[in-house]
């Protein structure tokens, strides 16, 4: 019934390079299937949906010793789009405005500090650690929003999947354990709370304030968005100024 | 149909800036900037950006497979980072939650501690953050 992995790898060479729908249709598949099994499953953080996704397709590509560049290949089309996405990102910042505005120019200090300390416990850490640079350009934007991250890893020369994946583990280890160890801590305000979970795991973490608190949710969309915007500019600013790397 | 132009030519515009400058930033967040300056300039958000970014916006993490899946063939770069991984995905985002946190109760919340204050700007955010 199968046929040899080889001649399946070259299967599948022949028919993406004919069809490049392919890779793309399969993809969606596997979300979707990843989607359903983690609604099944009642929603438990460990088993994020893209996690799921990208753990079942690299297993199918393993089985079926199918090249990773060829499945890359011909799902491009799917990763190209992370550029419109991330300037669509503009309109969640629209509709915060109001909410800057009022805060003022307070907020953009809190902010600061906010993403200087998400570079210093990730860039920071890795230079201490002595790491290699493409890994210290890996893990520097993990507090960002994957869009975002992954295209600042590309330009920074990191290796943009193991930037998705530590993105991906960041927003979980935020939406799970943050708002408890806040409350532990004595921090129990719904604003202050929201802002630090946006800014410190983006839009994994932004969905969970949403569950707990309106109001804390609002305040973690404002401090993702802001966020992607001050740890890019300050990792540039850091690159032009010391160019290391 | 003008608001898709309008998202490809900052995208484009943010993307050849920074080649041009050589930046090492992507441009998708120039183009980001430019979008936000669009509807500055207007006084009002684009409807059409509007409605594909809320027709999107729940799906956006479909995007991200791709990419992720690359980790099959990083094997030797996760390995040798796998410590500062761990300790920059635990340690680090606890540490940044905190720090962010502190920093906006100590800043933003000691001045305006009056209750029905803090009842008054939730509402204007809130309604700020429907329109």
């Amino acid at each position: 019934m199968t046929p040899s992995p080889d001649g399946l790898a070259s299967t599948f060479q022949t028919i993406s390079a004919q069809a490049p729908f392919v890779g793309i249709a399969m993809t969606f598949g596997v979300y979707l299937v990843s989607t359903k099994l983690y609604q099944l499953m009642g929603s438990p953080a460990f088993a994020h949906p893209l996690l799921i996704a990208i753990a079942a397709i690299a297993l199918c590509l393993n089985i079926f010793s199918v090249p990773y560049e060829l499945y890359f290949r011909s799902s491009k089309p799917l990763h190209l789009l992370l550029g419109p996405i991330v300037v669509l990102l503009a309109v969640p910042l629209w509709r915060q405005l109001t909410a800057i505005r009022e805060l003022g120019p307070k907020l953009l200090l809190v902010l600061l500090i906010g993403a200087l300390a998400g570079i210093a416990t990730s860039a920071g850490i890795a230079l201490l650690l002595a790491a290699p640079a493409e890994l210290v350009s890996t893990v520097a934007p993990k507090s960002v929003t994957t869009a975002v991250a992954i295209n600042l890893s590309e330009s920074l020369g990191g290796v943009p999947a193991i930037t998705a994946v530590v993105v991906i583990l960041t927003g979980l280890v935020g939406a799970t354990l943050g708002w408890p160890m806040l409350h532990a801590l004595g921090i129990r305000d719904a604003r202050a709370n929201g802002f630090a979970i946006g800014v410190a795991s983006h839009v994994i973490g932004t969905a969970r304030a949403f569950q707990i608190d309106q109001k804390a949710g609002a305040f973690s969309s404002l401090g993702m968005v802001l966020n992607a915007l001050m740890t890019t500019a300050l990792i540039g600013l850091a690159r032009l100024a010391f160019d290391c790397v | 149909m003008l608001g898709l132009f309008k998202l490809l030519l900052y995208l484009s515009v943010g993307e050849i800036f920074v080649r041009v400058m050589h930046l090492p930033l992507p441009g998708s967040v120039l183009g980001l900037l430019l979008m936000l300056t669009d509807f500055r300039l207007n006084g009002r958000v684009d409807r059409e950006v509007e409605r594909l970014f809320d027709s999107v916006s729940s799906h956006f993490s479909i995007l991200f497979v791709p990419a992720g899946a690359g980790i099959i063939v990083q094997g030797e770069v996760l390995a040798d980072g796998i410590s500062v991984i761990v300790i920059s995905v635990l340690a680090g985002t606890l540490a940044t939650l905190f720090v962010t946190a502190f920093s906006f109760r100590l800043f933003l919340l000691r001045k305006c501690t009056a209750p029905p204050e803090e009842g008054n700007g939730a509402e204007t955010n809130e309604r700020g953050s429907q329109s």
